[in-house]
């Protein structure tokens, strides 16, 4: 699991803040590759789950789960 | 994204403005009007779906590590009777719940400071139950007038809403 999120982008299926408001800074002051929203972009309105595994790679899955339950352990900490 | 479709389409003229300064200019609106603002709590949500019980909730219906729980009131932020009367609601933490979520500190002057958020928001609950189950829509049926308001609607909402 850890080699396949090794492969992945995150960008795949998290929606970026660079996303939202572009690749300037933002008046909050986040970077624009802080993830805003984590797999903000897999859900697309009309398309099936087959239509949608095989719109995103299980490597950018992995990476993304990965770094989300490694940031909330973080935040709690 | 949407600036060069709004204007050719609906031939409108579009002014960009900056997000976190109008959320907190609408933060301040929002404030004057009656009982939209309310400190939440779990007595109200008890009222809510037991209309015809009292107040209180039974300690069985509310298992509490502590031996001694804080009692709750539903408490509306108090409104403002003169035009110009300032409500005393600032220093505030505006939970902006989205895609992803933002905890943000608001000043008396407007001024504000991200304090903490997480990415795990609406977006990740969207995502993961269009990844791992058969639904295509958030409500279950489609509704094509709602998916038209959803477009048109950024991708956030404020907590403060009484709705």
């Amino acid at each position: 699991m850890l080699a396949l999120s090794e492969a992945g982008d995150n960008a795949g299926v998290d929606m970026l803040v660079g996303d939202i408001y572009g690749t300037d800074a933002n008046k909050i002051g986040l970077k624009s590759s802080t993830i805003a929203s984590t797999f903000g972009k897999v859900f697309r309105k009309s398309t099936t789950r087959s239509e949608r595994a095989e719109m995103f790679k299980q490597a950018d899955i992995a990476r993304s789960l990965l770094y989300a339950i490694s940031n909330n352990i973080g935040h709690v900490a | 994204m949407y600036y060069d479709r709004l204007k050719r389409d609906l031939g409108v003229e579009v002014l960009r403005e900056e997000e976190m300064e109008c959320l907190i200019l609408g933060l301040g609106f929002i404030a004057h009007v009656p009982e939209e603002v309310f400190w939440f709590s779990e007595e109200l949500v008890y009222k809510v779906s037991h209309p015809h019980e009292p107040r209180t909730i039974p300690a069985s219906e509310l298992p509490r590590p502590s031996p001694s729980p804080p009692s709750y009131q539903v408490t509306f932020a108090p409104t403002p009777h003169n035009a110009g009367e300032v409500v005393p609601v600032f220093p505030c933490l505006v939970v902006n719940i989205g895609s992803g979520v933002s905890i943000v500190k608001v000043d008396e002057n407007g001024e504000f400071e991200r304090v903490s958020g997480t990415s795990l928001g609406g977006g990740t609950l969207w995502g993961l139950l269009s990844m791992l189950t058969d639904a295509r829509t958030f409500d279950g049926e489609s509704h094509t007038d709602q998916q038209v308001t959803n477009l048109l609607i950024p991708r956030n909402a404020c907590s403060l809403g009484g709705r």
